[in-house]
């Protein structure tokens, strides 16, 4: 048995599962230009190993929409899904052990183009595969 | 199996809290976010009533630039784990 574990693109991981739940939202880990409306951004920040088999991630997840209440509305929906729906989910092979709040919604609009944008870290923890 | 009872000293605690070396420990921390997080932030600590607490701020319109674009400071976290 291999005394190697290897922890998964978790970025990859969660923008297919929530791009799975969220009908009609644009998600993925890079902002497209032009970048579509609503649109979910999901990045790694950062986070460690917790124990020899999880993988600790820092996530930050930033909502754009045309309004502020439906950047916010969204923020809150992706939110209520990873907290609540994720934790216990095997994606590709991969257990989801738990998902806790990092950092809490945040308004923070788009310094670039000045458009609403709600955004929030999260930590989630997922379980690595023998090499 | 005789079982033990731990009973913590709330006061004792609570200096240890509020120590200088935790407090320290705490600035060093929260330097090292700021150095990895760029030029402009700006770490602090002080000591609170029940305990030291220190922090992170974006103290210049470039920093705070940093962080609405490129998340600086938020990526810059896992500095203050070491």
């Amino acid at each position: 048995m291999s005394d190697l574990v290897v922890f998964t693109d978790v970025e990859a991981l969660l923008v297919s599962w929530l791009r799975a739940q969220l009908d009609g939202s644009q998600v993925g880990n890079k902002v497209p230009n032009p970048r579509p409306d609503p649109f979910v951004l999901v990045q790694r920040h950062g986070g460690i190993r917790n124990t020899v088999v999880t993988d600790a991630a820092q996530v930050g997840l930033e909502c754009w929409a045309g309004h502020d209440y439906e950047a916010h509305d969204l923020l809150q929906r992706c939110r209520a899904l990873l907290l609540y729906r994720l934790p216990g989910q095997i994606l590709d092979g991969h257990t989801v052990y738990r998902v806790a709040e990092f950092g809490g919604p945040s308004n923070l609009p788009d310094p670039a183009s000045s458009m609403p944008r709600w955004v929030m870290e999260l930590q989630v923890h997922v379980r690595g595969l023998a090499a | 199996m005789a079982r033990s009872r731990i009973v913590l000293n709330s006061r004792g605690v609570r200096q240890l809290l509020r120590s200088t070396e935790v407090e320290a420990d705490l600035r060093r921390r929260a330097g090292q976010i700021a150095a990895a997080a760029g030029p402009g932030m700006e770490a602090s600590s002080m000591a609170g009533s029940n305990r030291a607490r220190a922090s992170v701020i974006t103290a210049t319109s470039a920093a705070r630039r940093a962080e609405a674009t490129g998340r600086a400071l938020t990526r810059s976290l896992d500095a203050g784990r070491v």
